[in-house]
Parts: C-alpha cells; structure tokens; sequence
C-alpha cells in the first residue's frame, strides 16, 4: 500500500522551541489516520508543515508524491483541510461560499454539494459569521468535501462540538471516504476509535509510534495479579509494564505488550505463587493516559 | 486570470456599498476640482475632500488585500487552489479599476474643464498608483488593521522627521536638490518601485514576511533619509539638456575690487564656525532673455604649507549680486559685477592663517539657464488665469489688507521661479517666490499656491494704514529651465583679508 504522506527526519523549531523533532510519519492511502497526543504535542505543526502553511526547519515530507513545500493550486485542487481555528470568510453567506470556490476545483461535484448542504441541515442564505461554531465546521468540511478530495486533512475538528454535531461530521466524512485517505488529530479519543484505521501517538514532538489501531488496542492490556496476601514487588519488572501498583493483595499494571501465551508466563515467572491473572482490554482513551503519565515521568 | 476575476469580483460584492461611497467621493472632488479656479475659498473643501479622499482610498484597498491576507497561518485560502498570481492580479485590478480609472476619468474632467490639458492628470495618477502600491506593500506584511495603521502613521512620522534631522546630521544641502530634485524624485520612484515590487513578490509568492518586513524598512529608510548624489543627478541632467542659451558663461576674477571676509558666514543664519568670504568676479555671456541661476558651489582653498580646505557641493553661497531680493534666488540677470560667496571653516582659516597668507582657490558652479519669463496679466480680483498647460493664477484681496494670490499647479515640472508684478496705478512690486520642482501631488489634483502681500497693516487705534492703494491689476511671470552646465575659476595668490572675531559682519541677501 503506497503512502499519502510521508515524512522524513521533518523538524520544526520556533525560535527556542523545538515543537516538531525527526517526525517519520507515513500515512497509508485509503487509511483514516488518527495523529492524537496531549496539547501542545505538535500535531496542529505537523499538519500545517504538511499543508505549506508553515516551512519545516529540517527534514522532508511530501503529499500526494509532491514535497510539501511545494504544494500549489493543482495539490490543492485534490486537499479537503479543515481546521479548527480556520478563518473563513465572515461576510459571505454558505450559497455565495460554496458558489464562490466552486470555479476553482474542476472536479466540484454541485449534486454533493447540495447533498452536503441537505445533510448537514447548513442554511443557505445565512452568513457565515451567523453561524454556529458546529455549523461553521460543517460549512467548511460541506466546500471541502465537494470536490471529492483524494486527501482530507482535519485538524481538531471536533473541539468544542455537542456530540449530535460531532456524529454528523464523523458520518459525512466516513461517507465519503471509500476512496479517499484523511488525516485528522484530535483530542475525541473515544471518537477516534469509533472510526480511525491507523493512530500515532505525538508527544513533545516527537511520533512515539504509529500503527494500525487494532494491533494497538491489542497489544494494550491492563493485567490485574491477584494473590492471597499482600505482595512486594520484585525490584526488576519488564520495560513494557508501565503504571504499575500495588493495592493490598493485588497489583495493577498496564502492559504495553500483551501477548496471550508470553504475558502470562512471564508473570508466573517473576511471581510463582500468584492465584490469579486478568488481562483486561482497554480503551484508546486509557492507553493514551497510561502513555502521557509514562511520558511525563520519563520527562 | 479566471481566477482573478472571481477573486476580484468577490472583493467588489463584498464592498460594494464602500466602493459606491467612495466613487460619490470621487465624483464630489471632480466638482471642487471643476470649480476651484473660479472660486478659490473651496481651497479648504479640496483639503478636507483631498484627505478624506486618502483614506477612503488606503481603507479600501487595505480592505481588498486583506481579504486574502498573506501574513498568518488560519486563513481558508491558504489551502484552496488560488495562484498567487491570481490574489495579486486581482488586487491590482481593484485598485485600477475603483481607484485609479475614476481618479484618472475625474482628473480628466476637471482639467479640461478648466481649459488646461487633460494629458496632466497623468501624474496625479501616478501619484495616487505609487500610494495604492505603498498601501498593498504595507498590507501584505501585516497582520492587523492596528499593525497597518502604526506602520503607516510610523512611515509618516518619520517622513516628516527626515528633513530636519538629515539637515541637522548632514547639512543643510541634504533636501535642497534645486533643479536636479526632477532626478531625485525619479530615482525615488525607481527605488520604491524596486522595494514595492520585490516585496509584493516576496509575500505573495513565498509569504517571508520576516525578509519581506526587513525590505520594506530598509527601502523606505532609504527614501526617508534620501538618496546621496545631488553632483550626480546634476551632471545627468548636464548630459540630457546640454547648457542651452548659457553655454557662453564665463567668470572671471575681478581685480578692480577687493574681497570682503565676514564672520559667521554668508547665510541668514549666523555660524561661529564659519568665516564668509566674498570674491569679486565677473560673469560674462549671461543670456539677454531670462538668466541663470546658481545651484551649487563646490570651493577648494590650497594655503601655503600644504593646507588644504575642500567645501564640498554646497547650497549655501554661490554667485551672488547685491539687492537680488526681488529678482529670485540667486538670479544672475545681465550685469556683470557679481561675487562668489563661500563660508569657509573658521578653523582652517585660523589655522591656514587666510587672514594674511595669500591663497589659491578654486570654485567650481553649477548653473541652471532660464527660459525667458512667461509673463501673464491680469485683473483683480478676477477668475483663475491658465499660466502655461500646467497652472491656473488668480488674485484677491479679501480683507483689505492682504492681497492674496493662489496658483494652483496641476502637477509639479521644471517649473523653477514665480515671480509676481503688482501694479496699482501709484506702484510696482515684484516678489520673489521659489517654487521650484513640486513633485507629484498625491490625493488633489490641483496642489495650491497661497502667497500674501501685505498692501496695509492695522494701528493700535483700529485704522489701517495703507502701503498702496487698491491695486487692480497683477503680472504674473514664470520661467523654466532650458539648460545646465558648470564652470570653474582658479585665482592664484589672492589674499582674503581679516576678520573681527566674535562679530557678525553683514548678512547676505540670499542665502
């Protein structure tokens, strides 16, 4: 499966602020591609160096086989972005919007259009600037949607929506993407797992790793140990145990790499008399937690 | 340009009520432009219109770029398929479409409305498209309207700063170009166009508003402090008219007369630095129509014992007659006793002992040769007299004391002297009034001339004492320069003379 994008070595410095470091990303086409990570990890960097917004410090990427800090009107033509903070034009109404960027994308679909318009129930003969923040957000996902881009990028595009608004933007966005890679980064993890195919994990600048979100959430257990008495631990435990403790007769700890058959022999190993073993699976959610608490520790 | 249209077509619908605002602004300016001459009181109207006009003018075109702003990194279009050809054709067509051709259409009315010719608005359309070009340049690095605003309101400041301070650090010459200011004021254009452009390029096609902000400070850093190279300029101007009918000048020293040394130098401004001398010398081959005229002089003086004093190209001095107020700066008409002024360091006269060694000087003039003087009459009070294809007189007295004479230029030229006759039956006064080049008159078509004569002054016991009688006619003359060209003069072995330390001696006339 080729890639959609692909970076290399990408850095980003602000003065003396390193907010992108060596980012290897690679975003398989077809896939939906979750870039998640705490506030401030680099993510709304990372997409705006990808989109030419902003010029990378060090390094390379490049989108639809086009090096990033080339992307023109013909790359465009084929980009849906959708951002957060985008600033759109306040004074035009949605018909006059989508009438007016109509002409400059020679695939714009009019019957999508429309489509769009109806689906996300956007009133037409409203200004933009009258818009609600939820509307707004569909007003531009509608003009980036209609053009059947073979890239959408969304970078937060959930923050500060109702769940009814966020579903409707989950559901126009799956809709249209059989033939189509997105990019989004959020902090909705629930909303992530709901729909993406692929998760990085950005912290301090720098992509802790990136993989499918099934072998992710496999690889995620939280082991619970149960023992007929209270238990020391023993002083060396693996590298892949993290956010370990121990409550009475119990411990706790999230492996980072379960396995059916090794985890349990390991534990039998390090701890022969334990009654006990449960490995439950866990949400997105709690393995990001767990990963930004070992993040912030090792810091 | 498809995309272009659309984007420009967006602008227009979305100021479209602002636009008709200032077309009606543009069109009530044509109706002061219309009637000015015959009415000057509209002189304040045209002012306040005129900057009214300005803002109206900056506001919308910072309003068109900004649509598109290039600085920052949230605006929609930054991802959406516009060339960046395309934004800025699409700015430049609004401001030629809704800026210049109304001001250009209007110009044209107004003028040949007045009976002057239409070709004349040109430079106001200049004028007005260097602006819109200022205005884009400065929007395309900024972020905020408060960022615009402070970095034109900065522009201005220090545009108004300049002057005084590179005279302060620089002298006095630093902004008196005389004639060779028309080639001063070209390569101004040439250099703002070079910075503009290369700015415009810069944002639109890479957005490096860091590099693009340290262009545009240090371009217009450049025109502000103001371009070095008056000798320059001068000797181009040399080549491109020749020396004209003053081509057979030549000076000469005047043995029949002896130098006169003045301390503080020659100049309405007294200096303890410097000691003015006065060589006597000779000018032959003046031309019998109009005259010369000095622009600057550059003097050397070599003392015995190898001292050696170099004034550079100076405005102050040059070759003067005696009682020349009425005739015009430095005006040299067909007479032939003439002096060569120069204020020389009073530390290398001290120091070179000038007061008793004698000397070699070398002086080298920049001269300037006038046209015969256009010479125009007319009644007063009476309705605004076309002088030449660029200007309209007119004269009146509007409180009885003053008489009031307001020439509108409808765009700056060669245009070098102005020179008014009074008659009332009783009296003859001429003034001496400079105007030299103008420049391009930015915002008002026609750029207004207001001098004042005083024909009575009040007494404490609430009469008027009269200095003439009513007058009823006025004579206007104009010159232009028709020619440039310089001419040397060494004098071996002269003897300047002392002066009285710690006293000023006469003022010159001119400066």
């Amino acid at each position: 499966m080729s890639s959609v994008i692909r970076t290399e070595a990408l850095s980003k410095n602000y003065r003396y602020t390193e907010a992108l470091r060596d980012l290897a990303l690679e975003v398989p086409e077809g896939s939906i591609y979750a870039l998640v990570g705490p506030n401030g990890a680099g993510k709304t960097t990372a997409i705006k160096v990808l989109m030419n917004i902003l010029r990378p410090t060090r390094g390379r990427s490049e989108v639809l086989d086009v090096d990033s800090r080339k992307l023109g009107p013909a790359e465009f033509a084929r980009i849906g972005y959708v951002s957060e903070n985008q600033e759109m034009p306040e004074w035009m109404t949605v018909e006059y919007f989508l009438g007016f960027l109509r002409p400059f994308y020679p695939t714009w679909d009019e019957a999508l259009a429309q489509d769009l318009v109806r689906q996300f129930e956007l009133p037409r003969n409203r200004k933009l600037r009258q818009l609600s923040r939820g509307m707004r957000m569909k007003a531009a996902l509608a003009s980036s949607l209609a053009y059947r881009p073979k890239l959408i990028v969304l970078d937060e595009p959930f923050t500060g929506l109702d769940a009814l608004v966020r579903d409707e933007l989950i559901e126009g966005v799956l809709a249209r993407a059989e033939s189509t890679t997105v990019l989004i980064s959020s902090h909705d993890l629930a909303e992530i797992e709901s729909f993406a195919s692929h998760v990085g994990y950005l912290e301090q600048g720098r992509l802790r790793f990136s993989e499918e979100l099934d072998t992710l959430t496999g690889r995620f257990r939280e082991v619970v140990l149960t023992f007929d008495g209270p238990r020391p631990l023993p002083p060396a435990l693996p590298r892949s145990w993290v956010q370990t403790e121990t409550i009475g007769p119990v411990i706790r700890f999230v492996d980072t790499e379960f396995d059916a058959e090794r985890t349990p022999a390991t534990v039998r190993s390090l701890f022969p008399d334990v009654r006990d073993i449960t490995g439950n699976g866990m949400p997105l959610r709690s393995i990001f937690v767990a990963l930004a608490k070992v993040g912030r520790a090792a810091a | 340009m498809r995309e272009a249209l659309l984007i420009f077509r967006k602008d227009v619908a979305h100021r479209r009520g602002a636009v008709s605002a200032f077309l009606l602004l543009v069109i009530a300016r044509m109706a002061i432009d219309i009637l000015l001459p015959r009415h000057s009181g509209l002189a304040g109207a045209q002012m306040v219109l005129g900057i009214l006009f300005a803002m109206a003018a900056i506001g919308l075109i910072y309003d068109a770029v900004q649509q598109e702003r290039i600085v920052g990194e949230d605006q929609y279009w930054l991802t959406r398929p516009f060339p960046w050809s395309s934004i800025l054709a699409a700015k430049a067509l609004f401001i030629a479409l809704l800026v210049l051709l109304p001001v250009l259409l209007t110009g044209t009315v107004a003028v040949a409305v007045n009976g002057i010719s239409p070709v004349i608005a040109d430079p106001l359309v200049l004028s007005v498209a260097l602006a819109g070009a200022f205005v884009l340049t400065v929007a395309s690095v900024t972020r905020t309207t408060v960022q615009f605003v402070l970095s034109v309101v900065a522009y201005v400041v220090l545009s108004f700063l300049s002057t005084p301070v590179m005279e302060h650090l620089f002298g006095y010459e630093a902004g008196m170009w005389g004639s060779a200011q028309t080639v001063r004021f070209v390569a101004d254009i040439v250099v703002f166009i070079a910075v503009t452009a290369a700015v415009i390029f810069l944002q639109y096609r890479r957005r490096a508003t860091l590099v693009s902000r340290g262009v545009l400070g240090a371009g217009l850093l450049v025109l502000v402090i103001g371009l070095p190279g008056w000798h320059l300029a001068f000797s181009l101007l040399q080549q491109l008219k020749g020396p004209g009918p003053g081509g057979s000048v030549q000076l000469a020293f005047d043995a029949a007369r002896s130098p006169e040394v003045s301390p503080g130098g020659w100049s309405n401004v007294t200096t303890h630095d410097a000691v003015g001398v006065r060589i006597p010398i000779t000018v032959t081959g003046i031309p019998t129509s109009g005259g010369i005229v000095t622009e600057r002089v550059r003097t050397t003086i070599d003392a015995p014992g190898g001292g050696h004093w170099d004034s550079g190209w100076r405005f102050v001095g040059g070759i003067v007659g005696r009682g020349e107020l009425q005739a015009g700066q430095h005006l040299i008409t067909a007479r032939n006793a003439y002096w060569l002024e120069v204020n020389v360091d009073s530390s290398f006269y001290d120091s070179a002992n000038l007061r008793q060694a004698p000397v070699r000087v070398q002086s080298t003039v920049a001269f300037t040769t006038w046209s015969a003087p256009r010479i125009a009459r007319m009644p007063i009070p009476g309705t605004a007299h076309p002088m030449g294809p660029r200007d309209l007189c007119s004269a009146s007295i509007p409180d009885g004391i003053q008489l009031a004479i307001t020439c509108l230029s409808a765009s700056g030229g060669d245009l070098t002297d102005a020179a008014f006759a009074l008659t009332d039956g009783q009296h003859s006064v001429r003034i001496g009034m400079e105007s030299n080049f103008e420049g391009l008159s930015a915002w008002t078509l026609f750029s207004t001339t207001i001098t004042s004569l005083d024909l009575a002054e009040p007494t404490p016991n609430g009469q008027v004492r009269a200095f003439f009688t009513r007058p009823t006619t006025m004579e206007i003359a104009r010159q232009n320069i028709t020619g440039y060209f310089e001419r040397s003069l060494t004098i071996d072995n002269i003897r300047l003379g002392p002066y009285e330390a710690g006293r000023s001696g006469p003022r010159s006339s001119l400066w």
